[in-house]
């Protein structure tokens, strides 16, 4: 059997709440949840649910932003978090995964030219000749999501558009050459004229350059249209999991059943009584 | 309804007049539902505050006229006027539930307090009529005694809809009401928002970027794009015929569900207001545009009988 890109064991958390001198634990926003990408099953897992399902709980154990209570993740082979503690550096770990926020415009500083983050990241993760030159590895990241060097140097956030941005958080990522990139409510930000843009980048870029994918989202559409793997959560389960096409025909949970209706499409028109 | 005939409308900067609306006219019809849609900076917003009377942040009408006549036509209220109908003809419903509600106050006594302009008026009819209109909505009856912070964000999305529902206003009209909800959570409360619609036979006017939202409640649809109107007509001509290929784009670019087959986003960006592209507006980004498109900024026209639309190429597009 091949190693799993992706592979979440019985990962439990519970946020604390109340309390002046540490509080009591809360509900759990994570209950117990296990899944894997394999390679054979493709190279993008959606991971879809509602505010409060977990989902970017998961996602920030995974990016190892918050502290699992227990549980195990490993990426690539390589277990990044055992019985809830890390188990590999950080700069390990910014080579196994990578992530891209949801609000582009909240992800770099109003101060810094949006170029710093990318050459401190060829510097801080790149090998000894990335390090003495990281320009070459910059414009590459750039011409991978489809800008050039030009377009960017010297500028502030303010000199682009939503779209754009998150193009930037995406080459950004790509110069640490990550195995996995985890992308929370990437497109949810972004005008609906270029969420198509954004997303079929992720499919060219998991195709071209083999990276894999987590796309968190609460948009069923676009994590039914670029996803090879799908997992429903609510409240802090995973409800379904399976291929998209799949769950689609013969949802096996209510919750996805209700969720799967409430996709306002063009095809069809609710009937309100 | 609300008349907006040939309406130029802006704000005034240091570096001159952003027109976030030009040359718009459409009308709002008694009791129906009209989307608005767009990219983000397309002038929705703006087009919705006029509909509003709400003439503030330094926006003002530069030409044209928007004005409210009543279904009999003997009465008519100018937009400068809109104000002070507002919660009798006019009301609101904002995106961010959050901030638009008083955090120090229960609900109760913020939905009575709204509108009375200090007038006193009969507290026992409001009390029953926010009663009544909480249980449209399919809110407890205990809502009315908690504080905002105690209410989910669809419960809050909700209150607001009671707000500007119980006041039984010709007009509701809300910017974006859904946006921040989980999908099964915005159906409900769209469903909500159109059975109220029904009961009262009042009009609403709906913003949002979401054209599977328009396909789901609107009658009507209009788009903007970069300030003029693209296109307007009913919801199944504009979405599923779509003459403008603005429009076009933006049906092209939703991903439908079991359909993986591949799906472009519309290249660019809206232009800068203070940099629009000589001739049509869309023209950089149009994959019909020809050698003419420079050199006319189009009207709406006409088109197929039930819309009109803004391109000199309407001949050719999709029947």
């Amino acid at each position: 059997m091949t190693q799993p890109i992706l592979e979440v064991s019985n990962l439990r958390k519970a946020y604390r709440q109340g309390g002046l001198f540490g509080g009591s634990a809360g509900p759990a926003a994570l209950a117990d949840v296990s899944l894997a990408l394999r390679p054979e099953d493709g190279k993008v897992l959606s991971i879809v649910g509602e505010s409060g399902s977990g989902k970017t709980t998961l996602a920030r154990i995974v990016l190892r932003l918050v502290t699992a209570d227990s549980g195990t993740v490993s990426v690539a082979g390589q277990t990044i978090v055992a019985s809830g503690a890390r188990t590999v550096d950080n700069r390990t770990l910014r080579h196994l995964v990578q992530p891209i926020f949801q609000n582009p415009f909240e992800a770099f500083s109003l101060q810094l030219p949006v170029e710093e983050y990318l050459f401190r990241t060829a510097i801080n993760l790149g090998d000894a000749a990335m390090r003495s030159n990281p320009k070459p590895a910059v414009e590459d990241a750039l011409t991978a999501v489809g800008l050039g060097y030009a377009r960017i140097a010297g500028k502030g956030i303010r000199a682009f558009s939503g779209g754009e941005l998150q193009r930037i958080s995406i080459a950004r990522a790509l110069i640490a050459k990550p195995r996995l990139i985890v992308a929370d409510e990437p497109v949810s930000m972004v005008d609906a004229s270029l969420r198509m843009t954004i997303v079929n980048l992720f499919k060219e870029l998991s195709e071209q350059l083999g990276v894999a994918f987590v796309y968190i989202t609460h948009d069923l559409s676009t994590a039914y249209y670029l996803s090879d793997v799908m997992a429903i959560m609510r409240q802090g389960e995973l409800v379904e999991f399976g291929r998209p096409e799949t769950i689609l025909q013969s949802p096996r949970n209510d919750y996805t059943k209700a969720l799967l209706d409430a996709i306002p499409t063009l095809d069809r028109r609710w009937s309100i009584g | 309804m609300i008349v907006v005939d040939n309406v130029v409308a802006g704000y005034r900067t240091p570096s001159g007049i952003v027109k976030a609306v030009d040359r718009v006219s459409l009308e709002v019809r008694d009791g129906e539902i009209l989307g608005i849609a767009g990219e983000s900076g397309c002038g929705k917003t703006t087009l919705l505050k006029l509909l509003y009377g709400n003439l503030a942040d330094g926006l003002e009408i530069l030409s044209g006229r928007v004005y409210w006549r009543d279904p009999d036509g003997r009465r008519t209220i100018e937009c400068a006027d809109f104000r002070k109908h507002w919660w009798e003809i006019f009301s609101y419903v904002p995106q961010g539930s959050m901030s638009a509600l008083n955090p120090l106050m229960r609900i109760a006594p913020q939905m009575l307090d709204a509108g009375t302009g200090g007038t006193r008026p009969d507290m026992a009819a409001r009390r029953a009529r926010i009663a009544k209109t909480m249980a449209e909505l399919d809110l407890p009856e205990r809502t009315q005694r908690l504080y905002p912070h105690q209410l989910s964000g669809g419960m809050r999305q909700r209150v607001l809809i009671g707000l500007a529902a119980y006041v039984d206003p010709d007009v509701v009209l809300a910017d974006e009401p859904t946006t921040a909800l989980d999908v099964v959570v915005q159906r409900q409360i769209l469903e909500n928002l159109v059975r109220l619609q029904r009961a009262r036979q009042n009009a609403i006017v709906i913003v949002s970027h979401d054209l599977g939202l328009h396909a789901q409640i609107a009658d009507r649809v209009a788009v903007l794009y970069a300030g003029r109107l693209a296109e307007i007509g009913t919801a199944d001509a504009v979405l599923h015929r779509p003459a403008h290929p603005y429009t076009q784009g933006l049906v092209d670019a939703l991903p439908r569900l079991g359909d993986k087959r591949p799906r472009q986003g519309i290249d660019g960006r809206p232009p800068d207001f203070m940099a629009m592209p000589q001739g049509c507006r869309f023209r950089p980004r149009c994959n019909r545009a020809i050698e003419a498109c420079a050199g006319v900024d189009p009207d709406p026209q006409p088109h197929q009988g039930d819309r009109t639309a803004a391109c000199i190429r309407l001949a050719e597009a999709t029947a």
